[in-house]
């Protein structure tokens, strides 16, 4: 997907931690604009605001602020989905430590005749409900799999 | 019809003054009758009728020598005309001292000329009586029994009796007979002074129940009307020129221009203007129309705005058959003036003339005109005078019109000078008539004025043109007056020291002034007063310089007041010795109307604490003032307050303690206590009264006393206990068939119930109010029903329904003449908009009930309207503009001491904070709003504090905080019926347990909230969790 630029909002240092702040009306292509963006110093980030939630990255890779609040809503799920590949563990590691309330992975639709990937916020030890950018289903995807010790 | 038929006819004055004529020594037994005997019980019975008593008596007290140097005679005749239309005549066998030569004596009593060989009580009784007919109901004669004589020692005898066959006892029977036929009353033949005495004390109450009595059962505003117009009528006697002014006058009576001022230094005539302008005008073609005066310090109490303003209020209700109620409190009173004016002008055309509104008390405003409207309907015409200061400066503010009285022009004065000695049978020659005229000095009318009454008194003909040369030697009115009480205290201290300065300064120190026998009392000697004689010539001279208002004497003008004080009252200490000895005569007096008006004033101009506090405790006292001039007792309260560490709730420690033993001032500190903010001491007192009236049998008084204990309760945040109160009276009432006081109590009920956040109870308690007021037909009750159900279902967020009902309350407000309740009706709809986040459209609803609080003075409800505002403002970013209407709220809230209503600003305050992302100033300010929402038991505003604190510390961080104050207003809400909000709180909350990644706690509230939210047809909230967590979309 190509990246469309997001809109410049403003640059801010807050308790020595820089900001780059950006906002876009399209979560997927702001999820691949940040693909593109390489911060390799501690304590810098790129957010991008967006309808669906706060995205950016950081020396760590992509990050989600904050889970939407339907993605609890278990009641919408109508797949079970999965995680695809291996998730960032600096992510993974803030989420169990509660530092964030999600970690990010790719996932893929738990609709069979969809089958699309795509990354996304998850809870840690539990189970988030996930929505196919492509066909809209809803997708439960459990992470009780992934422990962190 | 026009109302100022009174302007012709003046109702009678409260004053008898009345003049004792009779031979000298042998009536000396008959005089100290009525001196000692019959007078001091009327002026007793005077005093409680609000009559002012003075008798007149030239022969009492003073040796026979003084009389026969003759010089009294003008004295009598003019003390008779002062005295008109009352007048005694004893008559023995004794004819009197002969006249002579009394042509040059008396120059402004020309029969007197053809009078020689009479005697001075001959002449008394011819001018008093006799040649006068109309004296006919108000003079009596006295003939004492001649056998009266033969009781008396023989060697006695001779001087009780003129030689038979003498001119002087032809003399004698022959006026005896011409009286005896000229139909006065008379009595024939008294046998002896003590009969005398129980005669005309008997005679004086007849004519004292004839004259007063009815006027007593009539209007008391009557009288008060009575003694501004008779004041504006003797200011018109000296009115002069001041066409063009008088023109201007006319022409803004028949305009829509606002209200006029006349402004002008004091003496300038701005009073006599408007009084002559008043009396002249046409009274033809004026339909409709009421004219009401006011001369502020014309009257007792007249310098007070709410005294003012109720009189204004009381005289317009009559004409025009207006029935409001007049609130004691300020605020209220001055709310419900301006609301009564915009009706009034509906009835007709009404002409408020108010003169000296810069003389007026100093208190809520007065003098920068807060107690009048800053517009008027066109209806209401109004004109002022003010000499300087703040009132000025507020009518320019309001662009009013201000007329500068210019001084008078060399002709006005020459006019003026003609005219005023013509009216007196005086003239003077043209050249000093052009000396005067062309004087800068006399530009200025008072100092006019002055001048000519000086001249009367002491003018000599031949040296004239020196003497007026010598008074126009001094530049100011100032000096002139100096010079003239140099020349009272030179010429009248002859028989008693000092006269002049004494009697000037008590009057200056009084309050309101003094009667005549007060200040013969005070300037007597040894508990004697002074007699007449020596106090009558100079209150002659004095003519002018005081004034006799209803028989209190005062210094007529302020300036003149001031070359008193500035001449003679040069120390304080000199001012506190008259002061000492005026309050030491009315508390050796007893307790009476004229002790209350003066004792308590004086003792707090000498800063005498603890005698102020003792008279105040004085239950006589305290009963008689409390009926009289409440506001007083509660402005001397202040001052004991503020300069001691006395309180009132100590002060009455005893009537609180002991309430049977101090029933007779129970009342009075009961309603003190209650309007100095001690509720919880009202209440003990209130409770014992209720139970003392049922011990009675006092149904009246318990009703009042049970409704006086709700109110009490519900200002102390009881409600539970109000409401069971305002229930027992309800369910008494119903049992009585009293339906409109059920629907008072309906209206109590309803208010107490909102108060307690029990919207939907409050609501049918207002239905059933308002099918009550529909079956009585009382718009009133029906505005009030309709207007409380909008402000229940507005709480409620019930804005569809309540929008139906606005129009049907806004048209019964208007029908009730309510315009205070239309613009509360209004109001709502503002409060809704900002509620359902419409805040641009909210702006217009607010800023038109901010512009009625402030045209109205209605100060509590500004205060909660400024911070709508402000909040309002910040929601939109215009933060200074929110940050000045936050000051001036904050800075109201402040001076007023509004306690209740603080909660709502601080609530609004930390609003504003928070939009500045002020964060830790919001918290502060919702967690003030909380505890004083929890003492004053406001459970709207505690909602409110709870939410937004929560709102506050969540954006700060601090989520375990929030979530327990979050939690607790979900609990309050469910507890409290507050159905709305609570269905935020739980989305609120839900929200918050997810950022604590509590997800199923989150879910589990936000699920609830869904559905209550669906339920109660709260669309955004159910949309906004719709989309949130996508609800109902699998």
């Amino acid at each position: 997907m190509e990246a469309a630029e997001p809109r410049h909002i403003e640059n801010k240092v807050i308790d020595g931690k820089t900001y780059e702040m950006y906002e876009h009306d399209d979560v997927e292509q702001t999820k691949a604009w940040l693909a593109t963006r390489t911060v390799t110093q501690p304590l810098y980030y790129i957010t991008v605001r967006t309808l669906q939630g706060t995205w950016g990255v950081d020396k760590d890779g992509i990050w989600l602020a904050n889970l939407l609040s339907w993605q609890i809503n278990l009641a919408l799920a109508k797949f079970s989905g999965s995680i695809h590949g291996t998730p960032s563990m600096a992510g993974v590691r803030y989420a169990a430590m509660k530092i964030s309330d999600n970690f990010v992975a790719t996932v893929s639709c738990g609709d069979p005749s969809c089958g699309s990937i795509w990354q996304d916020g998850l809870r840690y030890g539990g189970e988030t409900v996930v929505r196919c950018p492509k066909c809209k289903a809803f997708s439960r995807i459990d992470t009780a799999n992934i422990i962190v010790i | 019809m026009r109302s100022v038929s009174a302007l012709t006819t003046l109702p009678q004055r409260r004053q008898i003054r009345i003049f004792i004529s009779s031979t000298f020594d042998d009536m000396a037994e008959e005089r100290d009758e009525l001196a000692k005997f019959v007078f001091p019980r009327m002026r007793k019975l005077c005093n409680e009728r609000g009559i002012s008593w003075a008798s007149v008596d030239l022969r009492w007290g003073i040796p026979e020598e003084d009389v026969r140097k003759g010089a009294v005679l003008s004295v009598c005749l003019d003390e008779i005309d002062r005295c008109r239309p009352y007048f005694i005549g004893i008559l023995g066998e004794r004819y009197g001292t002969l006249l002579k030569d009394v042509g040059s004596e008396c120059p402004d009593h020309v029969w007197i000329e053809g009078a020689g060989g009479v005697s001075i009580t001959e002449a008394e009784i011819l001018h008093g009586v006799l040649n006068n007919p109309e004296m006919a109901d108000n003079a009596f004669f006295y003939f004492r029994d001649p056998a009266y004589i033969n009781s008396l020692p023989s060697e006695t005898q001779e001087r009780f009796r003129e030689a038979p066959g003498t001119l002087a006892s032809q003399k004698l029977a022959d006026l005896k007979t011409r009286i005896r036929h000229s139909g006065f009353k008379l009595v024939d033949g008294y046998a002896d002074p003590r009969a005398f005495g129980r005669m005309v004390e008997r005679d004086l109450l007849s004519l004292l129940d004839q004259l007063f009595q009815q006027v007593d059962t009539q209007d008391p505003n009557a009288q008060v009307k009575a003694e501004h117009e008779a004041f504006a009528s003797i200011l018109s006697e000296i009115h002069i020129g001041r066409r063009a002014e008088i023109e201007y006058l006319d022409g803004h009576m028949t305009g829509s221009a606002p209200p006029l001022l006349f402004m002008g230094p004091a003496g300038i005539g701005k009073s006599a203007l408007l009084a002559r302008w008043a009396l002249g005008r046409p009274q033809c073609n004026i339909t409709g129309e009421l004219m009401v005066m006011h001369f502020v310090g014309a009257t007792i109490d007249s310098t007070d705005w709410c005294v003012m303003v109720k009189r204004i209020m009381r005289e317009v209700s009559a004409y025009f058959k207006i029935t409001r109620e007049l609130p004691n409190e300020p605020d209220a009173l001055r709310a419900a003036f301006f609301s009564f004016l915009d009706i009034a002008a509906l009835r007709g055309r009404i002409v408020l003339l108010i003169d000296g509104i810069d003389a007026l008390d100093d208190k809520e405003g007065a003098l920068d005109l807060a107690w009048l409207p800053t517009s008027l309907p066109e209806n209401i015409r109004i004109v002022l005078t003010a000499a300087s200061g703040r009132p000025l400066q507020a009518a320019k503010e309001r662009n009013w019109l201000t007329i500068e009285l210019s001084p008078l022009t060399i002709p006005e004065r020459r006019q003026f000078v003609i005219e005023y000695l013509a009216a007196r049978r005086k003239k003077l020659a043209d050249g000093i008539v052009d000396i005067i005229a062309q004087a800068q000095q006399c530009a200025n009318p008072r100092f006019l004025l002055s001048l000519l009454t000086e001249l009367l008194v002491v003018g000599k003909h031949r040296e004239l043109s020196k003497q007026v040369l010598e008074y126009l030697s001094v530049q100011s009115i100032s000096e002139l007056f100096y010079k003239i009480l140099n020349r009272y205290e030179a010429d009248y201290s002859r028989d008693r020291k000092y006269l002049a300065r004494d009697a000037l300064c008590l009057l200056a120190c009084s309050r309101y002034g003094l009667t005549e026998p007060e200040l013969l009392d005070l300037l007597g000697e040894s508990n004697n007063p002074l007699p007449n004689a020596y106090w009558a010539p100079l209150y002659l001279a004095l003519e002018g310089e005081v004034v006799n208002r209803s028989g209190l004497i005062s210094l007529s003008s302020d300036s003149f007041k001031d070359a008193v004080c500035k001449l003679w009252l040069p120390c304080a200490e000199t001012e506190m010795e008259y002061r000492k000895e005026i309050t030491t005569y009315f508390r050796l007096r007893g307790t009476d109307n004229r002790a209350v008006a003066e004792v308590p004033w004086q003792l707090m101009k000498l800063s005498c604490w603890d005698d102020l506090v003792e008279i105040l405790q004085n239950p006589d006292f305290l009963k008689l003032a409390w009926d009289t001039c409440r506001l007083d007792i509660q402005r001397y309260w202040v001052e004991v307050e503020a300069n001691t560490g006395i309180k009132i709730r100590s002060a009455y420690d005893h009537v609180l303690t002991h309430p049977a033993d101090n029933l007779v001032i129970s009342w009075p500190v009961l309603e003190l206590l209650s309007v100095s903010g001690y509720l919880h001491e009202a209440l003990v007192l209130c409770q014992f009264l209720g139970e003392h009236a049922q011990e009675q049998n006092d149904g009246a008084n318990f009703i009042v006393t049970t409704e006086n204990k709700a109110m009490l309760l519900s200002e102390l945040g009881q409600f539970e206990e109000a409401l069971a109160v305002h229930l027992g009276l309800e369910r008494t009432f119903r049992e009585k068939g009293a339906r409109n006081l059920v629907a008072g109590q309906l209206n109590h009920r309803g208010c107490i119930l909102r108060k307690q956040g029990k919207h939907q109870e409050a609501l049918a308690v207002h239905r059933e109010q308002e099918l009550m007021a529909q079956e009585d037909g009382s718009s009133q009750l029906l505005t009030e029903a309709l207007s409380n159900q909008v402000a229940a279902l507005v709480a409620m967020c019930k804005y569809q329904e309540a929008r139906s009902i606005i129009p049907r309350a806004i048209t019964e407000a208007k029908a009730a003449g309510d315009l205070e309740a239309v613009n509360i009706i209004y109001s709502h709809e503002g409060v809704m908009l900002i509620k359902e986040g419409k805040h641009e459209e909210s702006l217009p609803f607010l800023a038109k009930d901010e512009a009625f609080c402030r045209k109205t003075g209605d100060r509590r409800r500004l205060i909660i309207t400024l911070g709508n505002k402000a909040m309002v403002f910040a929601k939109l970013d215009r933060f200074e503009e929110a940050s000045m209407c936050f000051d001036e709220a904050l800075s109201l809230e402040e001076a007023a001491g509004y306690t209740t209503i603080i909660p709502s600003t601080l609530i609004n305050q930390g609003l504003f904070f928070n939009q500045m992302q002020k964060y830790q100033a919001a918290i502060e300010c919702f967690a003030r709003a909380e505890r004083l929402s929890r003492e004053l038991g406001l459970f709207e505003e505690l909602q409110a504090a709870l939410a937004n604190q929560a709102t506050s510390l969540h954006r700060e961080g601090k989520l375990a905080e929030s979530l327990k104050l979050r939690e607790e207003e979900i609990d309050f809400c469910r507890k409290h019926g507050f159905a709305n909000d609570f269905v935020k709180a739980l989305f609120t909350c839900s929200e918050l347990l997810y950022d604590l990644r509590r997800y199923d706690d989150a879910q589990k509230l936000a699920r609830e909230a869904y559905q209550e939210a669906n339920l109660r047809g709260m669309e955004e909230i159910a949309c906004s969790l719709r989309k949130r967590w996508l609800f109902d979309i699998a």
